[in-house]
């Protein structure tokens, strides 16, 4: 009851001489952590698509009605708008990982999972049908009155506080690092919250939102998308926006959702991400945050979508690789172990990304947009890591303006946090986009790098904001993304017409993937799922009440 | 060596020193971690620092042994008197010296290195002592085995029989005393000049007469003690390796303190309970069905327990210390007059959010809906509390109330924290609450709030008041709802589990205050 605690004061007293941290090396140096690869096999599953490929007598033939190709969350949302729309018909899934999810997978165990790529979705907008449609589906919303806004079912927001960033030697609130801000950081910051602000607000000529999640719910203005001819670096540059800090926290945006660079992202984009989401719901009062997130990442969205598709029966073909996609007759090839397998569907959806489905159709596509590669890490503890400053956040970010953007990473973070501890022991997630200008020659040395390299690297970067790791810590796990996440570099979003060549090869054969939409999200992904979904159902006569995927131009 | 054993008999009472150094080492090692986290809070930290110290300062100590050449015996029984007073007295003189001494920290680490690097010597001495006469290789298993069970039977014996039964202080001694006991059995063992010989049992005597001293002293020396941390006189005092609740008692005033913060004082503790109780109480009109939410003290269940039509009470609390102190020690049981024994009365030592979450998840009609509901949360300073208070947690304590169901929440102080308190009250009538403010003047804390309010409608009729009320009555319950001018309403968020906006607003208030 009451607020003054003489244990507090006198605890403060004795406190206050510091010498704990002192004494702690007297410890002796605590056992190291065990450090491991996760992944491997996946790895090198993908390698194997680049070897030739001849058709052969297979061993065993499908035909399914659908084919889909990749059960990553584009994949494994076209199944579930295929089913939600009471489509029965036989269904068959190809997946080259032993697990579901492609970057959205989690790791671990049902007991204690850990996100490894996607960790979190965001409110749906007004004009965002389907993922609110998927949302309500997983009891992520509970059921509300279509015409109004949605209900966010209790503990899906992520819990407050959502980040802190460590500055100035310890750890502060938000991500802003207001500690040591100049008051010229202060004013370009609010400045810059203006023009967000504003941008949120621009309706194009067209009448649609200048920026939107998904993007093709965004305006075609060309006054608008005139933003994707020069780079975030320059819109900044222009706005005289040349504060250090406030450069950092744009950067932050820029690297965390595309692994880019301020000086490789388009304003377009750069802006997107601040500019595009415009939560829509029910009880929004004094609301703290649009993110949603869940002890397995946005794995726990891959595992709902799977239940959901298994409605009807389907087959699932896992650790399979497919070879060959075959657009006129519909036909896939595809490798598991060292079985060949063919499948005759009447349509494919090829959920793949751009450079894979051109590999597979057998069709060069330059244009496609090049992918950034992540290192990310998982830190198994057995207790709190505790660090100066206020205590624990769901993310927890480094400012660490010295290192060259390139090396910086995002901080890590906490898979237990949406289970309300606030900080107990599990493990934290910590994640590098590797931003270099070259991601081919980024790939080819995250790969090269030994996993007690990396190990190292990631105990490097949070000696200061975690100076109890060390003893906490007990193993270590690295995995690689090589394609990590679609880079939105100047003049990839200048035509919106550009992209749609490349979703539709012709033929049986229809494209979901991310990477149309010119990011990585997953409101993207599930967005080109949903879209092909529906085109397959109109195609086979099948009425869509309520089309979710819009009327994208 | 001029020190030898005669005969076998004596290795196995050798033997048997090993095993009590290995308790006795441990014990004290847990004492100064139990004391540390006490005092100074945050247990892990302080057990994992104390730890660090004492294996690495066991490790130097057997690093010296090298240097100890000659009468290998005699300074082993040395060494053990002298961990038999070090160690014994551990306890009373570290807390003495967190009362009155700044370098509480430095001098508590300085304890257990010394400690930890006499009881490092031990070993080392006991295995060349004994090397003479067994192989290495069954005097290494056997000494070592003997070691790792002693740790074992301390770290069973510790928190189980002697805390509980001793308290901190008498456990060090008893500890000290056993060590010194074992040093002097060990002078009759060996073959050495009689002078020698002498020399050490007076010094083993000293020590024994030094401890059981303290031991007779020990209790009046813990209230000394106490009194300088507490301003009365300390006639209770209790402890889980995690919480120390302390009893203090002046005239005609108890008051009870967990870990150093006040709960109540018994002066004034009626105004508390009495407003928290019965304005939810006296507005419901059935009462058949109670649920009361922390409060583990039985002071709330008390004055619940007034009205005839109880049938029955649920009781949460996260803490079983609290709950069964309360319900088994008679001087605490007389404060609450026995409330928690009870029958009617069920206790559930369970974390609140999730013991309401799980309860409304369940198929409807699994359970029977509460009638009224006293939530008695200690404040929000800090996230694990804050979500006690969020519109999640009394959206979901709605479930658990019929439709006339009725409660009362503790909402801090309208008057030291009022951004906090008001916070509460919207935050409540947000997740579709109809509530009612309200004030006590308690002296212990100041001016204190509470919500009143009921499921669907605002609780606005009143029926009587049991007897035996030493505060309420109809006249004052009904001031208790106006809120004069420097305690007025105020604006500002409602407190969800995506803000905490409330844990901000309670800290900036209380910054606020100590700068006044
Ligand atoms: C480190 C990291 C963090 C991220 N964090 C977030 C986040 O927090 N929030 C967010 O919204 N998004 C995040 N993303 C973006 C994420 O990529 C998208 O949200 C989404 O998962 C993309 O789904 P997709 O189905 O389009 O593509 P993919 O995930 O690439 O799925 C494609 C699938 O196809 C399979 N496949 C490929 N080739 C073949 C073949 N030949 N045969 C069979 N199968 C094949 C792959 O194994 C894979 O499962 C993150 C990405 C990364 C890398």
């Amino acid at each position: 009851m009451s607020g003054w605690s003489r244990r507090a004061v006198l605890g403060g007293l004795a406190g206050g001489i510091g010498l704990g941290g002192l004494l702690s090396c007297g410890e002796g140096p605590p056992p190291a952590p065990t450090v491991g690869v996760l992944g491997a096999a996946r790895a090198a599953r993908g390698h194997r698509l680049r070897a030739p490929f001849r058709p052969g007598a297979p061993g065993q033939r499908l035909r399914p009605a659908v084919c889909v190709v990749g059960g990553g969350v584009a994949g494994l949302s076209a199944i579930w708008r295929l089913r939600h729309a009471g489509f029965d018909g036989e269904i068959v899934l190809v997946e080259l990982d032993e697990a579901l999810g492609g970057t959205s997978q989690a790791g671990g165990d049902a007991a204690a999972p850990f996100a490894l790529g996607g960790h979190y979705a965001t409110l749906p907008n007004a004009e965002n049908l389907h993922v609110r449609a998927i949302f309500e589906d997983l009891g992520v919303f509970l059921p509300a009155d279509p015409a109004g806004p949605p209900r966010v079912a209790p503990g899906q927001l992520c819990l407050a506080p959502q980040e802190r960033v460590f500055v100035g030697g310890q750890w502060w609130p938000g991500l802003w690092p207001a500690e040591g801000a100049s008051a010229r950081d202060e004013e370009q910051r609010a400045h810059w919250e203006a023009r967000v602000e504003a941008l949120r607000a621009t309706v194009g000529a067209d009448g649609k939102p200048a920026f939107s999640l998904p993007v093709a719910m965004a305006s075609h203005d060309p006054a608008i998308r005139a933003l994707a001819d020069q780079s975030m670096a320059a819109w900044l540059d222009a706005e005289g926006l040349d504060s250090p800090r406030l450069r950092w926290l744009v950067e932050y945006a820029c690297r965390d959702d595309f692994g880019t660079t301020l000086q490789t992202t388009s304003a377009w984009a750069g802006l997107h991400y601040h500019c595009a989401r415009r939560p829509f719901l029910h009880d929004d009062r004094d609301l703290g945050t649009h993110v949603l997130t869940w002890p397995a990442g946005n794995g726990f969205l891959v595992a709902g979508l799977a239940g959901l598709a298994a409605r009807a029966p389907a087959t699932r073909l896992l650790g399979a690789i497919c070879r060959r996609v075959e657009p006129d007759t519909g036909r896939v090839w595809v490798e598991q172990g060292e079985a060949l397998i063919q499948i005759d569907a009447e349509h494919v959806v090829l959920a793949v990304p751009s450079p894979v489905a051109a590999r597979l159709l057998d069709r060069p596509d330059p244009a496609a947009p090049t992918a950034a590669p992540w290192r990310v890490a998982v830190l198994h503890l057995d207790g709190p890591a505790r660090g100066p400053g206020v205590p624990a956040a769901w993310d927890s970010v480094v400012y660490q303006p010295e290192l060259p953007v390139e090396e910086a990473d995002l901080g890590a973070i906490d898979n237990e946090w949406q289970r309300g501890a606030y900080g107990s022991a599990g493990t934290l997630t910590w994640y590098q986009p590797l931003c270099g200008a070259d991601p081919a020659a980024e790939r080819a040395a995250l790969l090269a790098s030994t996993p007690e390299e990396q190990a190292a690297l990631v105990l490097r970067r949070m000696r200061r904001g975690w100076p109890g790791l060390p003893e906490r810590l007990r193993r270590i796990e690295l995995w690689a993304w090589g394609h990590g996440t679609v880079r939105p570099t100047v003049g990839l979003h200048r035509d919106p017409g550009g992209l749609a060549t490349r979703a539709a090869p012709g033929g049986r054969v229809w494209r979901a993937h991310t990477d149309l939409s010119g990011m990585s999200l997953f409101e993207e992904a599930s967005y080109h799922g949903v879209r092909v979904a529906e085109a397959i159902l109109a195609e086979r006569g099948l009425p869509v009440e309520r089309p979710l995927a819009g009327a994208p131009a | 060596m001029t020190d030898r054993l005669p005969g076998s008999r004596p290795s196995r009472a050798l033997m048997l020193s090993a095993f009590v150094i290995a308790t006795c080492g441990l014990i004290y090692e847990l004492v100064a971690g139990a004391l540390a986290s006490y005092l100074l809070g945050d247990s892990v930290t302080q057990f994992s620092l104390i730890i660090g110290t004492y294996l690495s300062a066991m490790g130097l100590g057997s690093y010296l042994s090298r240097y100890l050449d000659r009468n290998l015996l005699s300074r082993f029984v040395e060494v053990e008197l002298a961990v038999a007073l070090i160690g014994g007295l551990e306890a009373p003189a570290l807390f003495g010296l967190f009362a009155w001494s700044p370098a509480f920290r430095l001098l508590l680490y300085g304890v257990v290195a010394v400690i930890g690097a006499l009881v490092g010597l031990e070993l080392p001495l006991l295995i060349r002592v004994l090397e003479r006469e067994t192989s290495l290789k069954e005097l290494v298993a056997r000494v070592l085995f003997l070691d790792y069970i002693g740790a074992l039977a301390a770290s069973l014996v510790f928190p189980l029989v002697m805390l509980p039964r001793l308290g901190l202080f008498r456990t060090s001694i008893a500890f000290g005393l056993i060590n010194a006991l074992v040093g002097l059995w060990t002078t009759f063992q060996f073959e050495a000049a009689p002078s020698v010989k002498l020399r050490l049992r007076l010094m083993a005597s000293a020590v024994i007469a030094v401890l059981l001293g303290v031991f007779a002293a020990a209790g009046p020396l813990e209230a000394r003690i106490d009194a300088a941390l507490f301003a009365d006189p300390v006639v209770f005092s209790a402890a889980s390796p995690y919480q120390k609740i302390t009893l203090t008692h002046r005239g005609a005033d108890t008051r009870l303190f967990i870990n150093g913060a006040l709960q109540f004082s018994t002066h004034d503790e009626h105004r508390y309970h009495e407003s928290l109780v019965h304005l939810p109480m006296s507005a419901a009109p059935r009462r058949a069905r109670v649920l009361v939410l922390g409060g583990g003290d039985g002071m709330a269940v008390r004055e619940v327990l007034r009205y005839d039509d109880v049938q029955q009470v649920t009781l949460v609390d996260l803490d079983p210390l609290i709950t069964g102190l309360f319900r088994d020690r008679a001087e605490l049981a007389a404060l609450n007059g026995g409330s928690l024994r009870d029958p009617r009365v069920e206790v559930v030592n369970a974390d609140a959010f999730h013991w309401i979450e799980e309860r409304v998840a369940a198929p409807s009609g699994a359970h029977a809906a509460y009638d009224v509901a006293i939530v008695d949360f200690p404040d929000p300073n800090n996230h694990g509390l804050g979500k006690l208070y969020t519109t999640t947690f009394f959206g979901m304590l709605r479930g658990a109330l019929g439709p006339d169901g009725v409660i009362s929440v503790q909402a801090t102080s309208p008057m030291w924290s009022p951004a906090a308190f008001w916070c509460i009250r919207r935050t409540m009538q947000h997740a579709g609450w109809q509530t009612r403010p309200y004030h006590t003047y308690v002296p212990a804390f100041g001016e204190w709030g509470f919500v009143l309010a009921g499921r669907e409608h605002s609780p606005t009729q009143f029926g009587p008041l049991p007897g035996g009320l030493r505060f309420l009555d109809p006249t004052t319950r009904d001031l208790l709802f106006t809120f004069p001018r420097d305690m007025a309403e105020q604006e500002g968020p409602i407190n969800r589990l995506d803000n905490q906006a409330l844990v901000q607003l309670y800290e900036e208030d209380w910054r606020a205050m100590a700068k006044k």
